[in-house]
C-alpha cells in the first residue's frame, strides 16, 4: 500500500513544524450489498473504498488529512500542507520501523472468504427467508432482506515505529418482515452478523430468524397503544443491552469523559451503578461483530472492565484521550474509514450475567413493561439524557406476561437507570448493531441477561 | 487520470463486455474544518476526495459498481463486479440509461463568496463563536463544539446515451455549542448556520446557543396525558424527515408506504400545502439535475390538504407510466438510484411564531426531539420520541419541559394540523433532502412523563 521510505518521509514532514506525533492510516475495503424486496434482488452493489489518511497531534491539538491518491508526491504535499498550520522548530528524529501483522490471527480467522461465485447462493439464501416470512401468515404483506460483506485491509504507521497490517472480514444479513391489515403496518427485525466470512451462516438458521421476525410483526399489528407514565421494565436479553450502551457507554468513552462532557468523569473507584451490575467491553470475543484484532491506532484489543460491582473501574481510552486522562489506551479507538480520525467507541459491551432468574424478574412485577425486543436509541453524554424505542412489548400484570402494546419508548437519565437496575438474570447474550458518533458508523455487540429497572419513564399513547 | 479518459476507456470496455448501455458518475471534491476548544484550535482538518460509480444495463438489467481508487487496475473488478450484479438483479427492476432533456435550469448551489475566506478568517469565525458562547451568561459552564467547515463538489454525470452533465457546488456550515450548568442541572443545546458568508453572524450563533442552552435549564417533567403541543420549526424538519419516502413511487409501487390509492384523495388539512423545490434559491439541497440527468423542476405534492403527486425517477414512473419528476437520486457516488425529495417545502402562513402559542394557548412547544433513528415507524407512521421544550400557558412560556415523550403517528398528524406560522426552517439536507417547515400548531398530542 506504501513503500517504508514515502511512509518515513510523510511522518518526518508530517512533524517538521513541532508536532510530537504522526500516524498513517490506509485502507482498502471491498464490499458488496444485496437487497431484496418481496424475494426480489432489486439492489445489487460492490464497490471499493479505497483512502489514505494522516493525523497530527501537537499537545492537544490534532490536525487531519485525507485523499484518495496515494502518489508518493501527492502524499508528501497534503503532509507538508497539513503541518504547516503548525510553526515551531521540528526535533530530528528516527523512526525504526516494527513490524506486526494480525491479518492471520487466530481469533479472527476466517474460513469461507466473501467471492462473487457465491453471490447466487446468498440470493437464494434471502428468498427462502422471504418465503419463510411469507409462509409464516397470510398477515405479512411485504419482506425486506439484505447482504453485506466487507474486507478491509489496513495499514496503520506511525512515529512511534508502528507497522501494523491488520484485516477484518465482516458479514451481516438482515431480515425484515412487514405484517398489514387495511390502516396499518407493523414490522420484525433482526440483523445477524459477524467478523468472519460466509461460514457464519452455517452457523445460523435464516428461515428461522425470518419466521421470529413474522411473529413479532403479527403480534404488533394486534397490539394496542402502550401506556406512559413511570412504571417498573423487564428487559429481555441480547438487543436489550443497547440500554446500557445508550445510557452508559457512550458515557465512558475517554473522548466525552476528557472535555468532562459526561455525567461519568472524575467518577472511577465511585459507586454508579447498583452493586448487582458489572459491565464489559471485550474486543476480543472470537469472530464477534463488534470484535478487532487491533483498534485503529493500532493497540491490541483487550477485555476491558468498566463496572464491577456497581463501581465505576475504568473508561473505553484511545491514545489522545488517554493522554489527556492519564490512562493507558484500553485498545477501542476506532474509525468508519480512513475519512475520520479514530477515537474511543465500544467494541462488545455487555452486562455480565447475574444470579436472579428471568423467571423470578417477571413474577415480581405488579404492573409493569416486558421489553422483549429493543430498536435502537441515543444519547446525549453530557446530559446523560437517553430515549430507544422497544420493538416489541407487553404489560406485566401480578407477575405474569399479559397483552402485546406497540409503540413504547424509554427515556431516562443514565445516571439514575444505572442505580435503578435491581435484577440481574443468568442468561447473557450478545446481539448486533451499528453505532454512530464522531468517528463514523462502526460495528458493535451490545448484551445483556434479563433485567429489570425499577422505575423508567415509558413513552406511550395511552396516558 | 483526467474524467474523459477514465470515460473513454470504461465504455470501450464496458460496450465490448455485453452492456447495452453504460454511465459514469463522478464525483470530485475537498472539505476543510475547524474546530476551537478553549479559545484554541482543537481539531484541524484538510481533506480532498473522489469518487467513480459505474452502472450499465446487461440483458435489459441495471448493475452497479464503485471505486474510490481511480486506476486502470481497478476497471476491470469495476466491469466485473456490474455484470454479476446484475444477473442476480430481479427482472421486473427495469432501470434507464437516459439520454438528458432539452434544457436545465441552473440552481442556485455555489456561493462565490465563501471563497475569499482564508484559513485566519475561518479560525477568528470559530474562536468569536465561541467567546459569545462563553461570555453570553455565569450559566454557561462551557461549549464543547465551535466549528466551522466549507467544503466544494462537483459531480459528473456521462452515458453512451450522449448525456454529460456536471455541476459544481459548496457549502459552508458554522457551529455552536453551549452547556449551562445551575449546579442541580446541566443542559446543552446547539446553533447551526449553513448558507453564504454575508449572512454568517459568528456573535449571534454563539448567543444563540448560550440563550438556548439556558432557557433548558430548571426543567421539569410533566403528568402524562394528552396536551395541546406546537412543534418548533426546526423540530418538525427532523420529525417529517424519516416520513418522506412515503411520498416516493418506489416505495408506494413495493407496498412500503400507506399512500397508496391516494392522489387525489385528502390526506392532511386544508392549510397544508407541500411542494418539492430543487429550484428554490434559498434550498440546501437544491440541484439543477438529479442523479439520472433528468432536469429539475418545481412540484406540488400536497395542495390544501389533497395528495397530488408522488415522487418519481424513470423507474418508478415507468411503472406508473408517467414522466420522472427528476427525483431520481444516489445518496452517494456509492450508492444505486432511488428516490430523494430536494427541498420539501411546507407552506408558511403570514402569522409570527408568538401569535402561533398564542393561538394555542395552553400547551407545550417542543424544541428538540431525539431518536428519530429508533422512535418513529417509517412504514405505520407512528412515533414515539423524547423531547424537550417549555411548558405555554396563555401563549408565554412557563417553564422549561424535560424527560418527556410525544407520541402519535404521522398521518393522523398531517390532518391534525391547526396553523402554521411564517418562520421557515431549512434543514440541512440528508439522504432525503431537506425540510423546509415553519412551526405549527398539530392539536392534542399524547405526552408521557411523570
Amino acid at each position: 500500500m506504501i513503500d517504508k521510505s514515502t511512509a518515513e518521509n510523510v511522518l518526518k514532514q508530517a512533524c517538521n513544524t513541532g508536532a510530537e506525533f504522526a500516524e498513517i492510516f490506509i485502507e482498502e475495503n471491498i464490499k458488496n450489498s444485496i437487497s431484496l424486496i418481496n424475494g426480489d434482488v432489486y439492489r445489487a452493489v460492490s464497490g471499493v473504498d479505497f483512502g489514505f489518511g494522516l493525523r497530527i497531534i501537537k499537545g492537544e491539538k490534532v490536525l487531519y488529512t485525507y485523499t484518495n491518491n496515494l502518489e508518493s508526491e501527492n502524499l508528501i504535499k497534503i503532509a507538508k500542507e497539513l503541518a504547516s498550520a503548525f510553526s515551531e522548530k521540528n526535533f530530528d528524529f528516527d523512526i525504526v520501523f516494527c513490524e506486526k501483522d494480525y491479518r492471520e490471527n487466530e481469533r479472527t480467522k476466517t474460513i469461507i472468504m466473501p467471492n462473487t461465485k457465491f453471490k447466487k447462493n446468498i440470493v437464494e439464501m434471502l428468498k427462502s427467508a422471504s418465503n419463510a416470512a411469507f409462509n409464516y401468515n397470510n398477515l405479512i404483506s411485504q419482506t425486506n432482506m439484505g447482504y453485506m460483506d466487507s474486507v478491509q485491509n489496513v495499514l496503520i504507521i506511525n512515529t512511534n515505529g508502528a507497522w501494523i497490517n491488520d484485516k477484518r472480514v465482516r458479514t451481516r444479513a438482515s431480515v425484515n418482515a412487514i405484517a398489514s391489515n387495511e390502516n396499518e403496518k407493523q414490522s420484525g427485525y433482526f440483523g445477524p452478523g459477524a467478523l468472519s466470512g460466509l461460514e457464519f451462516y452455517k452457523n445460523i438458521n435464516l428461515d428461522e430468524i425470518a419466521k421470529e421476525a413474522a411473529r413479532s410483526a403479527v403480534t404488533m399489528l394486534k397490539a394496542k397503544n402502550c401506556p406512559g407514565g413511570k412504571m417498573p421494565v423487564v428487559i429481555d436479553n441480547g438487543f436489550g443491552g443497547v440500554i446500557f450502551h445508550e445510557a452508559c457507554g457512550h458515557g465512558l468513552e475517554a473522548s466525552a469523559v476528557a472535555k468532562n462532557a459526561s455525567v461519568f468523569a472524575g467518577k472511577i473507584g465511585t459507586l454508579i451503578a447498583n452493586e448487582k451490575v458489572t459491565a464489559i467491553d471485550d474486543g476480543t470475543i472470537p469472530n464477534q461483530w463488534g470484535s478487532i484484532n487491533v483498534d485503529d491506532e493500532g493497540t491490541p484489543a483487550k477485555k476491558n472492565i468498566l463496572i464491577e460491582n456497581g463501581i465505576l473501574k475504568n473508561y473505553m481510552v484511545d491514545m489522545y484521550n488517554g493522554k489527556k486522562l492519564g490512562l493507558e489506551s484500553t485498545g477501542a479507538s476506532r474509525r468508519q474509514s480512513y475519512k475520520y480520525m479514530p477515537t474511543s467507541r465500544m467494541t462488545n459491551t455487555y452486562i455480565a450475567a447475574g444470579k436472579d432468574k428471568a423467571n423470578d424478574i417477571i413474577k415480581s412485577v405488579d404492573y409493569g413493561i416486558y421489553a422483549k425486543y429493543m430498536g435502537g436509541g441515543s444519547v446525549n453524554p453530557e446530559t446523560g439524557e437517553f430515549n430507544f424505542a422497544v420493538n416489541e412489548a407487553y404489560i406485566i400484570k401480578n407477575g405474569k406476561i399479559d397483552e402485546p402494546v406497540k409503540g413504547a419508548t424509554l427515556i431516562g437519565k443514565g445516571n439514575e437507570i444505572l442505580m435503578d437496575i435491581d435484577m440481574i438474570s443468568d442468561n447473557m447474550s450478545l446481539a448486533q448493531g451499528m453505532c454512530g458518533a464522531s468517528s463514523g458508523s462502526i460495528p458493535v455487540n451490545v448484551g445483556q441477561p434479563m433485567i429489570r429497572v425499577r422505575e423508567i419513564t415509558v413513552g406511550g399513547r395511552r396516558a | 487520470m483526467q474524467f474523459n479518459e477514465i470515460k473513454n476507456i470504461l465504455f470501450e470496455k464496458a460496450l465490448k463486455k455485453g452492456f447495452e448501455d453504460c454511465e459514469i458518475y463522478y464525483v470530485k471534491g475537498n472539505s476543510f474544518g475547524i474546530n476551537i476548544y478553549k479559545g484554541e484550535i482543537e481539531k484541524y482538518q484538510n481533506n480532498e476526495n473522489i469518487g467513480l460509480s459505474f452502472r450499465g444495463i446487461i440483458n435489459g438489467k441495471a448493475g452497479y459498481s464503485y471505486t474510490e481508487n481511480i486506476d486502470k487496475s481497478v476497471f476491470d473488478f469495476l466491469i466485473e463486479s456490474a455484470i454479476s450484479n446484475a444477473e442476480i438483479i430481479g427482472n421486473n427492476e427495469k432501470e434507464f440509461i437516459y439520454k438528458g432533456d432539452e434544457n436545465y435550469s441552473k440552481a442556485a448551489v455555489y456561493c462565490e463568496d465563501i471563497n475569499s475566506l482564508t484559513i485566519e478568517d475561518k479560525i477568528n469565525i470559530a474562536k468569536r463563536m465561541e467567546k459569545a458562547v462563553l461570555n453570553y451568561s455565569p450559566l454557561i459552564k462551557s461549549s464543547n463544539n465551535c466549528s466551522i467547515s466549507n467544503g466544494e463538489q462537483s459531480v459528473f454525470i456521462a452515458n453512451t446515451k450522449g448525456l454529460n452533465l456536471s455541476e459544481k457546488s459548496n457549502y459552508l456550515i458554522a457551529y455552536a455549542s453551549a452547556s449551562a450548568d445551575n449546579k442541580t442541572q446541566v443542559k446543552n443545546a446547539g446553533e447551526i448556520y449553513c448558507g453564504n458568508l454575508k449572512n454568517l453572524n459568528p456573535k449571534k450563533i454563539g448567543e444563540t446557543a448560550a440563550i438556548k442552552a439556558i432557557s433548558y435549564l430548571y426543567a421539569n417533567s410533566v403528568k402524562s396525558g394528552k396536551y395541546n403541543v406546537v412543534f418548533k420549526n426546526d423540530a418538525f424538519s427532523s420529525l417529517v424527515m424519516p416520513f418522506i419516502g412515503n411520498f416516493y413511487a418506489e416505495n408506494v409501487q413495493k407496498g412500503f408506504s400507506l399512500l397508496k390509492g391516494k392522489i387525489g384523495k385528502k390526506i392532511a388539512s386544508d392549510i397544508i400545502t407541500i411542494k418539492d423545490l430543487p429550484l428554490l434559491k434559498e434550498g440546501l439541497a437544491s440541484c439543477s439535475f438529479d442523479s439520472e440527468g433528468v432536469s429539475s423542476k418545481d412540484k406540488c405534492v400536497i395542495e390544501n390538504g389533497v395528495l397530488k403527486t408522488y415522487l418519481y425517477n424513470l423507474k418508478s414512473a415507468n411503472i406508473d407510466g408517467v414522466s420522472s419528476t427528476g427525483n431520481g437520486f444516489k445518496s452517494g457516488f456509492k450508492s444505486n438510484v432511488s428516490t430523494s425529495a430536494t427541498n420539501f417545502y411546507i407552506k408558511e402562513s403570514d402569522i409570527s411564531y408568538n401569535k402561533l402559542l398564542k393561538n394555542m394557548g395552553d400547551g407545550i412547544v417542543i424544541t428538540e426531539l431525539s431518536g428519530l433513528h429508533s422512535g418513529t415507524d417509517s412504514i405505520s407512521g407512528d412515533f414515539s420520541l423524547a423531547a424537550e421544550g417549555f411548558l405555554i400557558k396563555d401563549g408565554s412560556i412557563e417553564g422549561a419541559i424535560e424527560q418527556i415523550t410525544v407520541a402519535g403517528n404521522f398521518y393522523e398528524l398531517l390532518k391534525n394540523i391547526k396553523c402554521t406560522a411564517d418562520d421557515i426552517y431549512y434543514s440541512l439536507p440528508s439522504s432525503n433532502g431537506s425540510v423546509c417547515t415553519p412551526s405549527v400548531f398539530a392539536g392534542m398530542m399524547d405526552i408521557a412523563g411523570l
